[in-house]
């Protein structure tokens, strides 16, 4: 337990260095592009399209989802997805990418994470600005329960600290556990129901309930429950509690091995 | 001394194990308990002192355990056991190190400096000092690559300087800078020193330790071989490196070996013995012992762990179960909507009877048994209406005459 306080604090001292590097981060990564920040919405525009063309048109032929407009529906999904997506395999090079840099200065390691988790938000505020346009140009309903974003959005960010902490000390002890991430990731676009619904009776009962088990898309669901006049978030209990049983558990995993090992981080570089 | 101590360095090892893979390392690291790989001591149990307003000179030969000494100060490197008292904040300055090769000289002033924990506004206020204490000219927009070992070691002092700390260590950093700027750096750290602050000074230059270092440690083969006031560990040094050259290759070769040998040997229990009388009984029961690599999970910790996994498991199945369940009886009723959805397409693009007045269901071609009254429960019609859908006169029926099933109502 003295190991999770510990890391959790070590994020809140350092909440302002943490978000002056993530800016930095960011201006730096696309200084050198002509369309700087631009390309940040540029590159899901370009994949939001091509997915509609395949999902949408194709499979779903233009119908709606659980009563929403298609690309509604999907923009939704992906603006969860490619965030997540991002900062998964992200964190997971957080510390190993750094471990030349900090190892030579008195630097809390563990934040290195975070750094990654915000410098990732930007993109996710420019796509989930485009996906509101499109929500509402649609001239879908709203509602009070557009509220509860806010709590969906809280277990997204807390879900990819748990990983992103487990996954960074992972890669540096392991260099292979980040390639098995790619693939597991590559998988969960179609897994997690980001593009198609895998809510469906096309699936075997017992395939489909247990993909639904997967964190990743409690929160899609969630966003999707909150914007497109869902059920509330306690309505489902079973599910939140699934949800938080496997993030707590991967957080406490990864604030144990982060602490175990930070120390000997320097002689694995 | 009176004035107050700054790094207190006592009865510390290093051990470095020295692994034939990479995999041999990690598999020692995961599992638990000593794993038998020869291993190396590169530090033997080192102690020392350094106060505030003092510049410490650290000497000797490649490999004595100089650089070690200063990554254990500053944090960087865990000492395998003995004591550490460090009162401020530690920056060092290695050879071009801890610069990002692939972003500017101005990007990493300021990742650097973000780093550390300085807002950008405080960061515009020093930028410009470190840039001119660097001195490199345009380059300090050309990524760190393309700099020459001088200009990195400029880049990176003028760094380090900057960031205000209360120890600074330079591990031969100022080794590969001209004179201009070795002159520059030492009015730099004069001025430090001045300020109370401390200096430790890894070097190989004997008359820059001379003129700069207050007290001098003599590092051999992982000991501390001598410390003192400068002069007299200079000159102490000075007669060893000459006798030690005078030496023929071999003889040269057979110390360094016998010294090496010593380092893969050497055991807590040994240093126990040698350094017993230097410690107070109280100490001596943790200084020997080895310090723990992280804590083992705590016992509650397990439990609450395991209590989790199980809560998990029974969520997990319960919600498999129940979805399960639901969704055979979903998939039951999608079917069903399904079917009559299908049905009523068809009845909606069903051809007409010939009089136009009722939608086909199916077609039967009459055989000889067939009656009227079969083809009406058969087809769960009434007699009247399939008559009225064929147009005909009485009950019987031609054989081979197609008999239109009309829709219901």
């Amino acid at each position: 337990m003295k190991d999770v306080f510990i890391v959790l604090r070590e994020q809140f001292t350092n909440l302002g260095m943490i978000v002056r590097v993530s800016r930095y981060d960011d201006k730096a990564t696309y200084q050198s592009h002509y369309l700087g920040l631009i390309w940040q919405i540029l590159n899901p525009i370009i994949q939001v399209g091509v997915y509609y063309l395949i999902f949408g048109m194709g499979l779903y032929g233009g119908r709606e989802v659980e009563g929403v407009p298609f690309i509604a529906w999907m923009m939704l999904g992906l603006t969860c997805w490619f965030y997540m997506s991002a900062t998964m395999l992200g964190t997971s090079q957080s510390i190993y990418r750094q471990l030349y840099l900090v190892s030579k200065m008195n630097f809390p390691v563990s934040t290195l994470p975070s750094v990654n988790i915000v410098s990732n938000l930007t993109s996710f505020w420019a796509m989930l600005a485009v996906t509101m346009l499109t929500i509402f140009s649609l001239g879908l309903p709203v509602s009070v329960r557009w509220f509860q974003v806010i709590y969906f959005f809280f277990c997204m960010i807390v879900f990819m600290f748990a990983l992103g902490i487990f996954s960074a000390t992972m890669t540096v002890l392991i260099r292979d556990y980040h390639m098995v991430l790619q693939s597991v990731i590559r998988l969960l676009l179609y897994l997690s129901g980001a593009v198609w619904n895998i809510r469906t009776t096309a699936l075997p009962p017992k395939v489909n309930a247990i993909l639904q088990l997967d964190p990743v898309f409690y929160v899609i669901d969630g966003f999707r429950k909150s914007l497109f006049n869902g059920s509330w978030f306690w309505q489902h209990p079973v599910d939140m509690a699934i949800f938080w049983l496997i993030t707590l558990l991967l957080l406490f995993i990864g604030c144990h091995l982060h602490i175990k090992f930070r120390a000997r981080f320097v002689d694995l570089a | 001394m009176d004035t107050p101590v700054k790094v207190r360095v006592k009865e510390i090892t290093k051990e470095f194990e020295m692994y034939k893979t990479r995999s041999d390392k990690i598999k020692a690291l995961l599992t638990p308990g000593r794993s038998k790989v020869p291993t190396f001591w590169a530090l033997k149990g080192v102690s020392f002192e350094a106060h505030a307003g003092e510049a410490l000179g650290l000497i000797g030969i490649n490999g004595s355990g100089k650089s070690t000494v200063s990554n254990v100060i500053s944090g960087i490197i865990p000492p395998t056991s003995g004591e550490l008292e460090v009162n401020g904040d530690v920056s060092i300055i290695a050879i071009g190190a801890g610069l990002k090769a692939q972003l500017t000289g101005l990007q990493n002033i300021r990742v650097k400096a973000l780093m550390s924990g300085l807002t950008n506004k405080e960061i515009d206020q020093i930028i410009q000092d470190v840039i001119d204490f660097a001195d490199i000219g345009d380059f300090i927009n050309q990524p760190v690559k393309n700099y020459s070992s001088g200009m990195r070691s400029r880049l990176g002092f003028a760094i380090a300087i900057h960031q205000k700390p209360d120890i600074l260590i330079v591990d031969e950093a100022l080794s590969v800078g001209d004179q201009t700027f070795y002159e520059k750096c030492m009015e730099k750290m004069m001025q430090f020193k001045a300020e109370g602050k401390t200096i430790i000074f890894v070097s190989h230059a004997l008359n820059q330790v001379e003129t700069f270092c207050d007290r001098v440690v003599w590092m051999h083969y992982g000991d501390v071989r001598e410390q003192g006031d400068t002069a007299t560990v200079l000159d102490h040094y000075r007669e060893f490196t000459t006798r030690f050259n005078k030496l023929s290759a071999t003889e040269k070769k057979a110390y360094q070996a016998q010294k090496k040998e010593d380092q893969k040997d050497f055991s807590l229990e040994e240093l126990q013995t040698r350094d017993a009388n230097d410690v107070t009984p109280a100490q001596a029961s943790k200084i020997f012992q080895r310090n723990r690599v992280g804590d083992k999970m705590s016992f509650s910790m397990i439990v609450i762990m395991l209590a989790m996994l199980v809560a998990l498991f029974f969520a997990a199945r319960w919600s498999v179960r129940t979805l399960d369940h639901q969704q055979v009886v979903e998939q039951a009723a999608t079917a069903q909507l399904a079917a009559t959805r299908a049905a009523e397409y068809r009845e909606k693009t069903a051809l007409s009877t010939p009089n136009g007045q009722y939608k086909i269901k199916a077609e039967h071609k009459v055989t000889a048994d067939d009656t009227l009254a079969d083809l009406a429960t058969k087809y769960d019609v009434s007699a009247a209406r399939l008559k009225a859908a064929n147009d005909l006169k009485d009950d019987t029926l031609t054989t081979g005459r197609i008999i239109y099933i009309p829709y219901d109502d």
